[in-house]
């Protein structure tokens, strides 16, 4: 057989190749849609969320060390009934507590500070390495399957009256006739490019 | 989805395209055949190539911004 042609079987797996790339194209659609979108909660959250949500929450801690200090103050400088000094340990350990809640606190603020600065870069870069796959799902992968739909078309006629130029289908949308595909147990080319009656 | 959710769905669903091609590939032997490939399924390889890394680069940075970010008490 000319190695130029195909097997009879190709209209089925061209057809079968064509929904296999339908769902592909869907499901890439829909995975770098999702991906774009999750970064970009991400980085509002950083910018809009975090930031405030560190500054009130160390506001608020810094309140809670105070207290805790003053706690610790007071207990130390009471005197008791027998003119022994009362146990400070759990307001140090309130203390301690609320002074590295504070730090943690203080830690993650700046942490989004820096995000928010860095993170939109990361974001560009991200585009940047998904653009080129963005691009072919959106614009090539259809004409791949618009072309795939032109062949299978062109080789079920082929079935009835002219063999299709599959190459040219390809390359030029809206094309339907000539010939470069022949079907399985074809030893000559293709028939006459000459409807059958 | 996550980014890393997204990444795992497009190496799934390559590979599943993949399988597809070869048996295409197995009774479609001509000129046009090779064109497609060289026009479609290369240049569509080529581009998840390029994706997948930034793809798993950005997961493991927009996890560390949550464990830096993110608020344990929540």
């Amino acid at each position: 057989m000319d190695p130029t042609q195909a097997n009879v079987l190709s209209i089925d797996v061209l057809q079968r190749f064509r929904v296999a790339l339908i769902r592909c194209q869907e499901e890439l659609a829909a995975a770098l849609a999702e991906a774009d979108s999750e970064v970009d909660r991400a980085v509002a959250w950083v910018e809009r969320d975090r930031i405030l949500h560190w500054r009130q929450r160390v506001q608020r801690l810094s309140e809670e060390v105070n207290d805790a200090r003053s706690a610790l103050f007071r207990k130390q400088t009471v005197t008791s009934s027998k003119d022994s000094k009362p146990s400070v340990v759990d307001e140090k350990k309130a203390l301690e507590r609320a002074k590295a809640m504070l730090e943690d606190a203080e830690r993650r603020g700046q942490r989004s500070r820096s995000w928010a600065s860095a993170l939109p870069r990361d974001q560009s870069l991200y585009k940047g390495g998904v653009a080129a796959l963005a691009t072919i799902v959106d614009r090539d992968l259809p004409a791949a399957i618009q072309a795939l739909e032109r062949m299978s078309v062109a080789l079920e006629r082929y079935g009835r009256d002219q063999a299709p130029d599959l190459e040219k289908l390809l390359d030029q949308p809206g094309a339907t006739d000539a010939a470069s595909m022949g079907r399985a147990g074809d030893a000559d080319p293709p028939p006459s490019q000459e409807p059958q009656p | 989805m996550s980014v890393e959710g997204a990444r795992t769905r497009i190496h799934g669903s390559m590979k599943d395209l993949r399988v597809k091609w070869s048996e295409a590939e197995s009774v479609w032997r001509d000129a046009t055949a090779a064109k497609f490939s060289a026009r479609y399924i290369e240049q569509l390889e080529d581009a998840v190539r390029s994706a997948l890394p930034a793809m798993e680069r950005m997961a493991e940075i927009l996890a560390r911004v949550r464990s830096e970010c993110g608020d344990p008490r929540q």
